[in-house]
């Protein structure tokens, strides 16, 4: 309890000049909306994740392993190790850049002559095994190659060990596998599959034989088939290997790469796309809609301000850029811009003012009404202070509340563009090149879409909600509500 | 009050709803196919046209070799040509005169008898200046006599090689024999046509089922542009006896693979196509996937012109070495199948011999991934032009997904071996089209169909005036080597020559450096047998097709 | 009377607006690389003359563009198409505007009604979890591709039913096509959420901004239900922004259904174009731009006369 004086007892006078004081500190308009933008603590959030993300982008493609060569990381194409899923980093046998899938041997001294087995007796080939490792580059099959038949089909099913069904792959291999091809030499006893396989998958091959009758013309296969299975051994590249530990030799076993969003169809690092593609998208959703606001801005206060036939052309000078086929002008500006960062701001902003404009116009012909504007043109201000002075804070909250849903708006459109060849150029990263090429393979590779797709989505909402906090704070209407 | 507002709108939105269910049957299910002997194809694409005189690609190609027949047809077996609506073809002693007897009982699909006129009218409407047709030229390979110069306008339309001698007997002249003439007339645009039909419909000719009158096993009934067709099994065809299915239909268009496989998931189809994407799909849903060879080759095309990068050989050795082939084939493109190129000519072109394939008589072969000769070749040219560094280039391309894959592995294999700025250009399709004609590219991919089952129509197009010769690849020892063996009568001459030919272009000059065979992956319906997938005419082939009991 | 000469003052700009755009199709095309003749196998040149002159592509470009004007302009006719032989424009636009035409209506009727729905819900319960996770939605809706929703769910609804849990496809929703009720339902929702999201961001703001406004301060005060002030009051006021939006954005979602027509096969528009365009067949692409863009013209001039007759104000000073 503080201690009481006589003197807090005394009659306060009252003196014009104190009452007329204003006691508050004062505050011009933007330092209020700082405060107040503080005490949101949604939009703070926001504000704050947007920037770790956008210094990820900036620092992060520092720590990018060096690969030499002026090749960039991000854009390493690594085939030894496509669509996988996110990993931390599995064991990979060193192999040797330069190797190729090995000729099929033919058994030497073979009895092409023997006369043609009847239909009873054309049984699948025995001895069927794999020829040497089975890695993700190839797999070789061997067997014991018969006499009398026309050839041999392999046939392959692909999937988690359990869920491979052995028995009916066996019995009739043809309905539930893909043919690999058929071999038509019977001498021939060695095949070696590399057709997109998969590190991840485990791989049954069936094999039966087959004889064509040249009288009838008819076709008869081995009622079942030898079968075998087997899982790959992940590889990578000896020069890629060197990257890893300097005296890598080829047969070593070494620990490769984590890659966090796992690797896309030509086996690069997503994550570190996506990390790049912070950069171009970041750039483009702050710089778009800037230049949209201004362009959209001027020309809508002229068109609604100045109203009557110069309001009329304008607008249908709009509506005439609003039907132009999109699609048709967007191939022709690739052609005389390129492709590049550059044009893809040009071909955005091009049919990205005109919303701003036509929304801009509408609110300035309805404040045109409003007397303090009236007042200010009789009193002859210049159309420039009408618009900057005051139209433009009054538009302030419709004007942030469209520039924010723009924002997320660009990203998008970028990923739309980028599916039409007018983007960045290959093989550069952007966040829509790296969803397109994923969204390709979206039934087989889901997850490979859907982690970038979390972290575009969760970029957009926290995009929107900076937005409407901004909303909030800056509009003059929206004080004193909340 | 204001929910009475609701419920009208409720109530209109329903009854919008319901007016808008139009008429349309469902289809028949799986099952019901069977029994009934019907095949649901996908239409892919709406077909520019089916005018067969016109032919303009694989798409009314598959429509209209069923509708139609031409004097020579593809035997069940899908590997050798018997005759058609010809009776008999009989082959004068010099391989330069056939003379074909048509069948008394062709008949088109309105009854009317097949005559020979109706093959002189066809032939003659192919090589007329003012029809246009975009395949006249085939007439010129087919070596009919007066055909060049009718093209040219320089003779008129009755001076043409090909005649109907009465309504039965139709002769066609060589100027030098041709050994793959009979497969030739299998092709779309030798099949008869009806003059009377043509004048009577004039530009709406083969437009809708109406003006489609055809005399091959099967009837067009129904033809809704950018919907649907439907094709039924025709009483008027001669064998129709042999014919086991009795309807083909394609009920939707699907451009977009992933429909089209959902629409085969769901049963709606009989067949459809798989990209490398609906392959991992199907083999995941344990599907019979099955392939062929689509007939294309692909290679890479360099620009040749003067003062370009790969007018000098030692540049285009290098890339022809370079090449890592079964990476691309095996983790890119990634369809069993489709296999690594090492000529020009594909695996399954006949050779001069009987029974053997041009591969097998030409003794091209080198190394695959050879990076070792490559740098060779690279330091080589390094030395002549006294450079240190191989100049930056581009290589130009399709902007779709597979086009953009592509092209990035390649900038980024190349990229290692050359050791220099690879950049990727990559346009819309007809942009591409128009950068090659105008020379502005350093390397290209490119590939090619055969228009017919001979190694020739690949080795053409490379001479010094072939327009799709890209590259300018202009060569007076090649074209002289071509010209022989155009002129060869003999037929297993003719094949040495053209593989020494071929020799002398991949090996020696490095026109071209071949890449792959491509093949194609496929679904179709458990039960549905007999149909061939061909390289050359309609493919796919239902003519043999049936349902297994 | 002022009314009258508002209405036809726009008519005679409409007009005119259509005319620009017919301009400037024309010669874009005619700019942009390719013709509608060439092929991956290319024509020998004799032949592509006689194509070029048979189709009166040979003549001087100005010739040309006289003979289509009048062609478009007094005989309504746009042409045959140059890749598909024999197929009029015209009966193109006939068969498939309609169907673009029902699938955009469906779509955006639908998104209208839920997103003023969920628009108005967000707006009562502002800042809210419901807000919120409205907020989320409409941030998904318009982040995601939309072409990947039309592959969900032709996916998970209409296939995965059919493979994995034997449902009849017969009686189950068609995984494509057109032609009955069903065939509506996926290919409508899928394009409705980009319809949702726009309007539900929209709602919500202008419902917020009535909220604030005097007379309905005075009606809270007055105790007016919420319902009730709702209905009456906001959403009148809040309607007329959305209003103006409704025609572009239905010619929006149908010229935006391009992929979702492609991945359904439904004969619409939107497919048409894209194949034109990618095979330079002029006729076409002129023709469609045009009824398209007359069409969006059309749309905007009603939707003016509409706040004319609705806001005095507006037609006064124009």
């Amino acid at each position: 309890m503080k201690s009481l004086t006589p003197e807090m007892f005394e009659p306060k006078l009252a003196s014009l000049d104190e009452a007329e004081k204003i006691s508050r500190p004062i505050l011009t308009y933007f330092q209020d909306a700082a405060v107040r933008f503080l005490r949101n603590k949604v939009g703070v959030f926001c504000l704050g994740f947007l920037t770790v993300i956008t210094l990820v982008g900036i620092v992060g493609p520092l720590f990018f392993p060096q690969m030499g060569e002026d090749m960039a990381y991000e854009n390493a194409i690594n085939t030894d190790f496509q669509n996988q899923r996110p990993s931390l980093g599995d064991y990979l046998l060193v192999t040797d850049d330069s190797w190729s899938p090995p000729d099929a041997l033919i058994k030497p001294n073979f009895n092409t002559a023997a006369g043609l087995l009847a239909p009873e007796k054309v049984f699948a080939p025995q001895n069927f095994k794999i020829a040497s490792a089975a890695t993700v580059n190839g797999v070789t099959l061997q067997w014991e190659p018969l006499e009398g038949v026309t050839g041999y089909e392999i046939f392959r099913i692909a999937g988690k060990k359990e869920s491979l069904d052995l028995e009916s792959f066996r019995t009739s291999p043809g309905s539930v596998g893909m043919t690999l091809g058929k071999i038509e030499d019977p001498a021939q006893y060695t095949f070696t599959d590399s057709s997109g396989l998969d590190p991840s998958e485990h791989y049954a091959y069936a094999i039966v034989s087959y004889v064509t009758y040249p009288d009838s013309g008819e076709t008869t296969f081995s009622t079942t088939a030898s079968v075998l299975n087997t899982a790959l051994v992940k590889t990578i590249k000896i020069s890629d290997a060197k990257h890893l530990k300097a005296n890598a030799e080829t047969g070593d076993t070494i620990r490769g790469r984590a890659f966090l969003f796992g690797t896309d169809s030509l086996g690069r690092d997503i994550f570190a796309r996506m990390v790049m593609g912070t950069r171009v998208n970041f750039s483009l959703a702050l710089i778009v809609p800037s230049i949209c606001l201004l362009l959209g801005l001027i020309y809508g206060a002229i068109s609604g301000l100045s109203g009557g036939k110069v309001d009329l052309i304008m607008m249908r000078v709009i509506e005439v850029l609003d039907t132009l086929p999109y699609l048709l002008l967007m191939i022709i500006m690739q052609l005389v811009m390129g492709k590049g960062v550059l044009s893809l701001i040009i071909a955005m902003c091009a049919f990205g003012w005109t919303g701003f404009a036509r929304v801009i116009r509408g609110e300035v012909l309805r404040l045109r009404e409003i007397e303090f504007v009236h007042a200010s043109r009789l009193l002859g201000a210049p159309l420039s202070r009408l618009i900057f002075k005051q139209i433009a804070p009054n538009l302030i909250g419709l004007i942030l509340v469209v520039w924010s849903s723009r924002l997320p708006g660009v990203i998008v459109s970028e990923a739309f563009l980028s599916l039409l060849g007018l983007g960045l150029e290959a093989p550069a990263a952007s966040w829509g090149m790296v969803l397109n090429e994923a969204a390709q393979q979206f039934q087989s590779h889901p997850v490979q879409f859907l982690l970038p797709a979390s972290v575009m989505a969760t970029a957009l909402l926290a995009f929107f909600l900076l937005g409407d906090a901004l909303t909030d704070t800056l509009d003059p209407k929206l004080r004193g509500r909340d | 009050m204001r929910s009475g507002i609701l419920i009208k709108s409720m109530l209109t939105g329903a009854f919008i709803l319901s007016s808008l269910s139009q008429a349309a049957g469902a289809g028949l299910s799986q099952e019901q196919r069977k029994k009934a002997g019907e095949i649901y194809l996908n239409m892919g694409d709406e077909p520019p046209s089916m005018d067969p005189t016109k032919q303009a690609d694989s798409l009314s190609g598959m429509w209209l070799g069923h509708l139609y027949e031409g004097l020579m047809t593809p035997d069940k077996s899908g590997k050798k040509y018997i005759p058609g609506t010809a009776e008999s073809m009989h082959v004068s002693a010099d391989n330069k005169t056939y003379t074909f007897k048509i069948r008394k009982n062709a008949k088109w699909h309105d009854g009317k008898p097949v005559t020979a006129q109706d093959f002189e009218y066809a032939f003659r409407r192919l090589v007329d200046p003012k029809f246009a047709s975009e395949y006249s030229f085939i007439a010129v390979t087919a070596q009919i006599v007066g055909a060049e110069e009718i093209i040219q306008g320089k003779k008129p339309l009755t001076e043409l090689g090909a005649r109907a001698l009465d309504t039965h007997t139709f002769e066609v002249k060589l100027k030098n024999a041709v050994p793959f003439f009979p497969s030739l007339m299998a092709f779309s645009v030798f099949f008869p046509v009806r003059k009377d039909i043509v004048e009577k419909f004039g530009d709406k000719f083969a437009t809708n089922s109406d003006s489609i009158i055809g005399n091959g096993p099967f009837k067009l009934t129904k033809w809704v542009h950018e919907a649907s067709m439907r094709a039924e099994k025709s009483s008027t065809y001669w064998n129709a006896g042999d014919v086991k299915i009795n309807a083909i239909e394609a009920p939707v268009l699907l451009k977009d693979p992933g429909a089209a496989y959902s629409q085969f998931a769901t049963g709606g189809l009989d067949m459809t196509g798989l990209d490398r994407d609906r392959l991992k799909i199907a083999q995941q849903d344990k599907r019979s996937i099955g392939n062929y060879q689509d007939g294309s080759v692909f290679w890479l095309e360099m620009n040749q012109r003067k003062s370009a990068l790969f007018s000098n050989i030692k540049m285009r050795q290098a890339l022809r070495f370079a090449l890592n082939r079964s990476e691309l084939v095996n983790k890119v493109l990634a369809v069993p199948g489709t296999k690594p190129a090492f000529g020009l000519v594909p695996e399954y072109m006949p050779g001069g011999k009987p029974g053997s394939t041009f591969r097998k008589e030409s003794s091209i072969k080198w190394k695959d991934n050879d990076s070792t000769t490559a740098k060779k070749f690279i330091s080589e040219y390094l030395a002549e032009t006294k450079q240190t560094k191989v100049p930056a280039f581009t290589i130009l391309g399709d902007d779709g997904t597979n086009g953009k894959m592509q092209a990035e592995y390649l900038q980024s294999f190349l990229k290692k071996v050359f050791d220099t700025e690879i950049k990727i250009d990559l346009v819309p399709f007809k942009t591409r089209l128009q950068r090659m004609r105008d020379g502005q590219f350093d390397i290209v991919w490119a590939g090619w169909g055969p228009d017919y089952l001979d190694s020739m129509t690949f080795m053409d197009l490379f001479m010094s005036n072939n327009e799709n010769n890209h590259g300018e690849f202009k060569d007076a020892k090649f074209d002289k080597m071509i010209v022989a063996a155009q002129q060869e009568a003999d037929a297993a001459k003719r094949i040495q020559l053209l593989v020494a030919a071929e020799k002398y272009l991949i090996d020696e000059q490095s026109a071209v450096v071949p890449y792959y065979q491509r093949a194609r992956a496929y679904v179709s319906s458990e039960g549905l047998q007999g149909f061939l997938r061909l390289q050359v005419g309609a493919d796919p082939n239902f003519r043999y097709a049936s349902w297994k009991k | 009377m002022v009314l009258f000469r508002y209405i036809m003052r726009r008519m005679v700009l409409a007009i005119a607006t259509i005319f620009t755009l017919a301009t400037l199709t024309f010669f874009l095309t005619r700019i942009a690389p390719g013709d509608p003749f060439t092929k991956t196998k290319e024509i020998p040149a004799e032949t592509m003359a006689n194509l070029r002159a048979k189709y009166g592509l040979d003549q001087h470009i100005m010739v040309q563009y006289g003979i289509q004007m009048k062609q478009i302009f007094f005989h309504f006719d746009f042409g045959t198409s140059f890749r598909t032989i024999g197929r009029d424009v015209n009966t193109i636009i006939e068969e498939q505007f309609p169907v673009s035409a029902k699938l955009g209506v469906f779509a955006v009727a639908l998104g209208t009604i839920i997103g003023m729905g969920l628009g108005i819900i967000a707006a009562l319960y502002r800042n809210s979890v419901i807000d919120r996770f409205a907020m989320l939605l409409c941030v998904l809706g318009l982040a995601l591709p939309g072409f990947l929703f039309s592959y969900l769910f032709q996916y998970f609804i209409a296939v995965v039913p059919v493979t994995q849990f034997n449902m009849n496809p017969d009686t189950w929703v068609p995984a494509v096509g057109w032609g009955t009720w069903k065939h509506y339902l996926l290919p409508g929702i899928s394009l409705s959420l980009g319809v949702v999201a726009t309007i539900t961001r929209m709602t919500r703001s202008q419902m917020v901004d009535v909220q604030f406004s005097d007379y309905v301060k005075t009606a809270k005060a007055k105790g007016v239900s919420t319902a009730r002030l709702v209905v009456v009051h906001e959403l009148r006021n809040a309607i007329l922004p959305i209003l103006t939006i409704l025609g572009p954005l239905l010619v929006g979602t149908m010229m935006g259904a391009l992929i979702t027509e492609n991945i359904f096969g439904i004969p619409g528009l939107g497919r048409v174009i894209l194949n034109a365009v990618v095979n330079s067949d002029y006729n076409v692409i002129m023709g469609v731009t045009i009824f398209e863009g007359a069409f969006l013209v059309l749309i905007i001039l009603a939707t003016d006369i509409l706040y004319g007759i609705i806001d005095p104000r507006i037609r006064v000073s124009a």
